[in-house]
């Protein structure tokens, strides 16, 4: 019997036939309620399965298998480090978020590593996205400034990217932002150097603003014009220390067209304001950066050093309990508390910090320093560790001293604060730690402890500052340097 | 309409092929007559297997959701890893701080693609399911305490079978990952 032909078109359903082999229906072949005759049936329910389509199903669970493994080994932690941040970042936490994404960061490149290794090197295995970046590169606008983040695009995103959707949507603002202040900054060197002056001073005031807004022009950006009034405040400062007034005039203009470039001005504004005796304005800033961002550890310590200025030493150590909120068992923490109390007078209250910044800090850096010293690459929260804990140290050592504790004092220094500033810069290849108030701790433990060979080594570094000379000199005391804070370098 | 269907089962030819498999087979296991075993055909029965109704309403809920569960799992890790690069960490064809060919980049397209062509072939015929819907909820069928615990999939399952009779799902779900990759 031939097979039934389907009709190509719809007709009603002949019920007198079976529809798939057209046989009439009839008793022996069909039951009651059947529609097709019994060996349609069996036919059709013994249809066979297409099994070469199991290899589809084998190639496609061989992808979604590479795809689970993925997930779970690297996009499952991704993600939830990026919610951690954005939820941080919420939170204002910009420092911490800041950290989530660094931890991304280093998980992709680590991974990154060991598929290229396996698979060639050609290829970028497993990298951030644009958006992934952008978010970090906002945290770090937010963190620091626009040219900030922009210098750190320049670092971080190679060449043959910067075009298209996502660069222009993510890191052009800020690249344009960093490239504004280099080229304006560059322009007024070629300027001063085309004056002829031999010392910034000698600049005439009017003709150096002149020339700045000439480069500057009516149409410039807001991070444009901050640089400009940033410039002119620098010119001032060289050109009339004595007129504070004028430099914090074009501070302010500077800070109203662009706040996140908050970092250069409360620097120079530190200055201007211990000259005009006025920080209403300086703490106001303060304060409005601190909103946006609750543990910017920079900003609580130009408040306390501004409030310590105007010897306000009750505000400067609520000042410091707030930013003990963030910054538990820190070594910032403890060098303030302990500078603040000497500075209010009070050595015993201010030596308790002594030995708890031992005891919470010492281990650690000793740790990050054998690192260093084995060439092991450290993280950016250790170097910045590390350099707050030297920065501790001293005023340790600074303590002992007023503690009449001498010996102890040049034991101290001399191994935690200048062989370690000495060997991590011998080692890393940066002039970061051997500083100033590195040299001139060093030198004053050094010297009141009788070992000329130790001062002579740290003299081959640098000279101490006045301070400390008058203080060898027997000019100025102890009490005068640390309590009186004419050790400005510490 | 019909035309839309047949070129996004075109396009996500592999996962259709693959679907129809799924039918097949579970057709053997439930025992149900199947009609005609071509998985590919230029009507409406593309990606499907031609098959006599079933008769009752659990044979026929337990078809049209078990159905899709393979091609539903195996899309999962695809479409969450494509679509995290696509959509949230915006990853381009070039890496970002090497300047290198992206591997990740067209392995997320692949990814996509794999993910997608499963997603939108896990639902069963729109027949199959209106037939499933009218056996558990007109006929009633079912037990209360059944009808209740199958709602919800059977809802879904509805509306699964609806958008991808016309085809309609592969072009919302691509664009709508593409309106998220920009917007988000």
């Amino acid at each position: 019997m031939k097979e039934f032909e389907r009709p190509n078109r719809s007709i009603p359903k002949d019920k007198r036939f079976c529809p798939h082999c057209g046989e009439i229906k009839n008793k022996k072949s069909f039951t009651d309620d059947s529609e097709y005759c019994s060996d349609c049936k069996k036919a059709m329910l013994k249809t066979r399965v297409k099994w070469p389509v199991i290899f589809v199903f084998i190639l496609f669970a061989a992808f979604s298998a590479f795809a689970a493994f993925l997930a779970v080994k690297c996009y499952i932690p991704v993600s939830s480090l990026t919610v951690k941040s954005e939820k941080l970042k919420g939170e204002k936490r910009l420092y911490e978020a800041y950290d989530k994404y660094d931890e991304i960061n280093d998980m992709m490149a680590k991974y990154d590593d060991v598929v290229s290794n396996r698979l060639g090197t050609k290829l970028r295995w497993l990298g951030p996205g644009a958006k992934t970046l952008g978010s970090f590169v906002k945290i770090e606008s937010e963190m620091e400034s626009y040219s900030d983040a922009g210098a750190m695009i320049k670092s971080m995103i190679s060449e043959n990217v910067r075009s298209g959707y996502y660069y222009n949507k993510y890191f052009a603002p800020y690249v344009e932002a960093n490239d504004d202040f280099y080229k304006l900054d560059s322009l007024f060197n070629d300027y001063v150097q085309s004056t002829g002056v031999s010392d910034a001073s000698d600049l005439s005031f009017n003709d150096a603003v002149e020339f700045i807004d000439s480069k500057t022009g009516k149409d410039a950006s807001a991070h444009k014009k901050c640089y400009a009034e940033y410039l002119k405040a620098s010119v001032a400062y060289y050109v009339m220390p004595d007129n504070a007034e004028v430099v914090q005039e074009y501070l302010n203009k500077m800070y109203e067209y662009a706040p996140d470039e908050y970092l250069k001005y409360l620097d120079l504004s530190f200055w201007a304001c211990k000259k005009t005796g006025d920080y209403k304005k300086f703490y106001q800033v303060c304060d409005d950066v601190v909103k946006n961002n609750v543990n910017n550890k920079s900003v609580y310590e130009f408040k306390m050093d501004a409030l310590l200025n105007e010897e306000k030493y009750d505000d400067a150590l609520s000042v410091c309990t707030e930013f003990e909120k963030y910054n538990k068992n820190t070594p910032d923490y403890f060098k303030y508390m302990m500078k603040i109390n000497t500075r209010k007078g009070d050595i015993d209250e201010a030596y308790k910090y002594v030995d708890a910044a031992e005891k919470a800090n010492i281990d650690r850096y000793g740790d990050i320093f054998t690192d260093v010293l084995a060439q092991k690459s450290i993280s950016k929260n250790d170097e910045l560790f590390f350099k707050e804990q030297l920065q501790c140290t001293m005023w340790m050592g600074a303590l002992m001293l007023l503690k009449d504790r001498v010996d102890d004092a040049y034991d101290y220094i001399g191994e935690y604060c200048y062989s370690f500033a000495y060997y991590y810069d011998y080692v890393a290849g940066t002039t970061s730690c051997m500083n100033q108030s590195v040299i001139d701790i060093s030198v004053l433990c050094g010297t009141l402890a009788k070992d000329d060979e130790f001062v002579k080594n740290v003299k081959s570094s640098g000279e101490p500052s006045q301070a400390i000379q008058d203080c060898l000199d027997g000019k100025i005391t102890l009490e005068d340097l640390f309590v009186k804070g004419r050790a400005e370098t510490l | 309409m019909t035309i839309i269907y047949l070129i996004s089962k075109l396009l996500t030819y592999p996962a259709a092929l693959l679907k129809a498999f799924w039918e097949h087979c579970l057709l053997k296991m439930l025992k149900v007559a199947v009609n005609d075993t071509r998985y590919m055909q230029k009507n409406e029965m593309c990606g499907h297997v031609e098959h006599e109704l079933t008769e009752t309403a659990l044979k026929s809920f337990f078809y049209c959701f078990l159905q899709g569960i393979p091609n539903f799992l195996l899309s999962l890790p695809a479409l969450f890893v494509s679509v995290s690069n696509i959509v949230f960490f915006g990853i381009t064809p070039h890496d970002m701080t090497s300047g290198k060919v992206s591997a990740m980049f067209i392995l997320s397209i692949v990814l996509y693609y794999v993910g997608i062509s499963l997603w939108c072939n896990k639902s069963p015929l729109y027949e199959d399911a209106l037939n499933m819907w009218e056996l558990i909820y007109v006929e009633k069928k079912l037990s209360m305490p059944l009808r209740v615990l199958f709602f919800i999939p059977s809802v879904l399952i509805m509306a699964g079978s609806f958008l991808e009779r016309y085809g309609i799902s592969l072009f919302l779900y691509t664009a709508a990952t593409a309106v998220l990759a920009l917007i988000v």
